[in-house]
């Protein structure tokens, strides 16, 4: 998929994942991967990014197997700007799916 | 390429940022790595699925180098996270390093141009010749002091500009790392 179009999107799934459950970055990569293609490596200086901006908090939780994750936990400031997101992301792909259906019509 | 090669492409790529925020982006990979071999993933897979570790410290070396210029804001950090911004690529080279340039040298110019203003008293007094010309009819005294008086305010004004500028040079560091990074 094109670069500069991928930030966005990664921003927004992450958004999306962290409103509905804590997640460790590797979890994160996962469930993106498994829809779209990116590189996995880039969700690390996002979260980073969105953690010091203050919309999501971290903690460390022991797992069964291997060394302590690192969780990601969505703040009330983040969930604000999650919403607001969410609605840019709708009326960007209406929009955009609005006008490609005319285009095509056009043809 | 194995975990041992990918940490250390990461470790030598990452310069220039402090050792404790190096150590947390280290572990946070080294948390990826060991949780991918749990299941049961193969290291060649995880680095390959995590991508170049030289564009991954790029942009964490861009990030933390705006957040840097933020908290103390000086010309050499300003600077820097230009630089680093602008190394992200030809895309942010283009956009970032050329207004840049633009703006500095308009805000170069206007301080010249207050500088002038302010000094005209002072030249009129050593070289008395020199604005005859552009005096006509008005009093030259009043005529330098008017124009020293512009140049005061015209610098005034460009000290906040200056502030503000600054404040606008981190936003738009910022948006551009965050819209034109997408890899």
């Amino acid at each position: 998929m094109n670069i500069q179009i991928k930030k966005g999107v990664i921003e927004v799934c992450v958004f999306s994942i962290l409103s509905k459950k804590d997640c460790y970055g590797y979890e994160l990569a996962e469930t993106i991967s498994r829809h779209i293609e990116i590189s996995e490596g880039t969700i690390y200086p996002l979260l980073r990014r969105l953690t010091k901006e203050g919309y999501f908090t971290t903690y460390l939780r022991e797992s069964s197997e291997g060394p302590p994750r690192k969780y990601y936990k969505i703040t009330d400031h983040g969930i604000e700007y999650q919403k607001s997101l969410l609605k840019d992301w709708n009326d960007l792909t209406k929009g955009v799916n609005e006008l490609i259906e005319e285009c095509e019509k056009d043809e | 390429m194995n975990k041992k090669e990918f940490m250390e492409k990461l470790d030598n790529a990452l310069t220039g940022i402090p050792r404790d925020e190096k150590k947390e982006v280290m572990r946070d990979y080294e948390e990826h790595f060991s949780i991918g071999l749990e299941k049961g993933r193969t290291e060649e897979e995880i680095a390959k699925s995590l991508g170049d570790p030289a564009s991954i410290a790029k942009s964490i070396k861009a990030e933390y180098s705006i957040t840097r210029a933020k908290k103390e804001p000086s010309i050499k950090n300003i600077f820097r996270a230009t630089i680093a911004v602008a190394g992200l690529g030809v895309f942010n080279l283009i956009f970032v390093l050329i207004p840049l340039i633009i703006a500095v040298e308009l805000l170069f110019v206007a301080y010249i141009v207050a500088a002038v203003f302010i000094a005209v008293p002072f030249l009129m007094l050593v070289y008395p010749a020199s604005v005859t010309i552009l005096s006509g009819d008005t009093p030259i005294w009043m005529v330098g002091v008017g124009l020293h008086i512009i140049g005061d305010i015209l610098l005034v004004v460009l000290l906040y500009v200056t502030k503000g500028f600054y404040k606008l040079i981190i936003a738009y560091l910022q948006m551009n790392v965050k819209i034109i990074k997408g890899e």
